[in-house]
């Protein structure tokens, strides 16, 4: 597609006499004046079947949402703040914690679909955190206090094994997975972007109703992500020595090549941060 | 080659202004008001951010992320306040300047004619431009290297194709501001050329 400016639209006009005859800076404006941009002929119709696609999603959704955004705001809103005054009151925050803690448990074995993300997830589990040794990790807020031990020579029940938190089986395989996702085009243009994903982890180990938490602000990168974490392995969360469904939240960051050279796909352009962790 | 008025008279040809209403009515729906921007202003919303961004696939992804946004924000969109056009090319500076930024972090900005075979020359023969490619070239690396608010000017001006009054309303700043500004950015950019070339003979 050639450019060209009309000339009648609005030539440069200097403030100074005399500077409009600059040779040097005419040429200059003539040589941007001549600079051709060459748009790829099916772009056009491809974005406005894309703003169209769009267009008649704002509007089912619109359709299909009897309370006006500002009222569900304000319904939103009013549930924060009960939430936060809730938590200022310490045998509220007792119970809420329990409530929390007691959700996943109330869960059907892994037959039943999972429900839809909580606004609140039960447990959100930041894989990073999985890494810390658990002696290291803070004591939650709402521990009950630990039982006192049985007296010597006498036969209690055994102590109720700890909770385990879910982890990645097979972090190689997993990164490269994410890899592969990666789509050549973004990666050879430089776009990367950190995308934080939440799934629910079965019993089994099998995620579920992966789900972009963040976005990276690039809809490929989002997707990507979401493919590849239908494909990871986990090991599942336990709650007194009984495998549980949990609620997972971790990042997977998409890393174009930094040197400028064609990247191999394979092993440099992502990087998974709990990667680093080691295996668990 | 084209001569300038086919070439203009070809580039108007391009705006489908006058678009029939058979291929309206087979294309899906958009809002009328919003169609017709599209049509109109899609071409200098392209262009601007083409000249601000190093790669065409790069351009394309800010473009959408420019209409969509504008389709999203339809109804706070005020014509009292700006021109459709402004209004559009405000959000692609947004746009622009917020992957410039995420660019910043990660590396450079140089630009290379050999990664961006979308912007070309025309010349009458295979030399000439292959010459004017390499003073394209150069144009591009010292544009890169200008001040953000020179780049934006002149991008501006060079990509979106707007006169003085235009920008002026786009920057929100007089016209006799813009020639002024436009005037400097010119200036600085052929010493950054003149510099790449010093530096490209050492």
């Amino acid at each position: 597609m050639k450019r060209r400016r009309d000339d009648t639209g609005g030539s440069i006009t200097y403030p100074e006499a005399g500077q409009t005859d600059s040779p040097d800076l005419a040429r200059l404006d003539r040589d941007l004046r001549d600079l051709s941009i060459e748009e790829r002929c099916s772009f056009g119709p491809e974005l406005r079947a894309e703003l169209a696609a769009e267009y008649a999603r704002m509007q089912s959704a619109g359709a299909s949402r009897p309370v006006g955004t500002r009222r569900r705001l304000l319904a939103a809103a009013a549930v924060v703040l009960l939430l936060i005054g809730a938590l200022l009151v310490p045998p509220a925050r007792a119970s809420l914690a329990r409530l929390f803690l007691s959700l996943p448990e109330a869960r059907p074995a892994a037959v039943d679909p999972p429900p839809s993300p909580p606004p609140v997830p039960a447990v959100v589990v930041e894989v990073e955190e999985l890494a810390v040794p658990e002696e290291q990790r803070p004591a939650p807020e709402f521990e009950p206090p630990p039982r006192p031990a049985p007296a010597e020579g006498l036969d209690g029940p055994p102590p109720p094994l700890p909770p385990t938190l879910p982890s990645l089986l097979d972090r190689d395989l997993a990164r490269r997975v994410v890899t592969e996702e990666y789509p050549v085009a973004l990666q050879a243009a430089g776009i990367g972007g950190v995308v934080r994903v939440l799934l629910w982890v079965r019993p089994d180990g099998t995620p579920e109703t992966p789900t972009v938490r963040t976005s990276s602000g690039r809809r490929g990168l989002d997707e990507a992500a979401l493919r590849a974490t239908r494909s990871f392995r986990f090991l599942p969360a336990t709650r007194a020595g009984q495998k549980v469904g949990t609620w997972v939240e971790f990042s997977i960051r998409f890393e174009p090549n930094k040197t400028g050279s064609q990247p191999d796909p394979e092993y440099q352009a992502v990087e998974i941060p709990f990667e680093a962790d080691g295996p668990r | 080659m084209m001569s300038p008025t086919e070439t203009k008279s070809r580039r108007r040809s391009n705006r489908p202004r006058t678009r029939s209403r058979e291929a309206a009515a087979a294309s899906p729906e958009l809002p009328p008001d919003f169609d017709a921007w599209f049509r109109d202003y899609r071409e200098s919303v392209y262009r601007y951010v083409r000249f601000r961004v190093p790669t065409r696939e790069v351009a394309e992804d800010v473009t959408s992320e420019v209409f969509l946004k504008a389709l999203r924000a339809l109804r706070r969109y005020d014509p009292k306040r700006s021109a459709p056009c402004t209004w559009l090319l405000r959000i692609a500076r947004n746009a622009v300047t917020d992957y410039l930024r995420t660019l910043r972090r990660k590396g450079s900005l140089h630009i290379s004619l050999d990664r961006v075979p979308d912007l070309v020359s025309q010349g009458p023969s295979q030399e000439e431009r292959l010459l004017r490619e390499e003073q394209l070239r150069r144009l591009f690396n010292a544009a890169a290297t200008l001040r953000p608010a020179d780049q934006e000017i002149l991008s501006l001006r060079y990509g979106a194709d707007l006169g003085n009054a235009e920008i002026a309303d786009t920057l929100k700043i007089t016209s006799n501001a813009v020639a002024v500004r436009m005037h400097r950015a010119l200036t600085r950019l052929k010493a950054a050329v003149a510099a790449d070339a010093a530096g490209g003979q050492r």
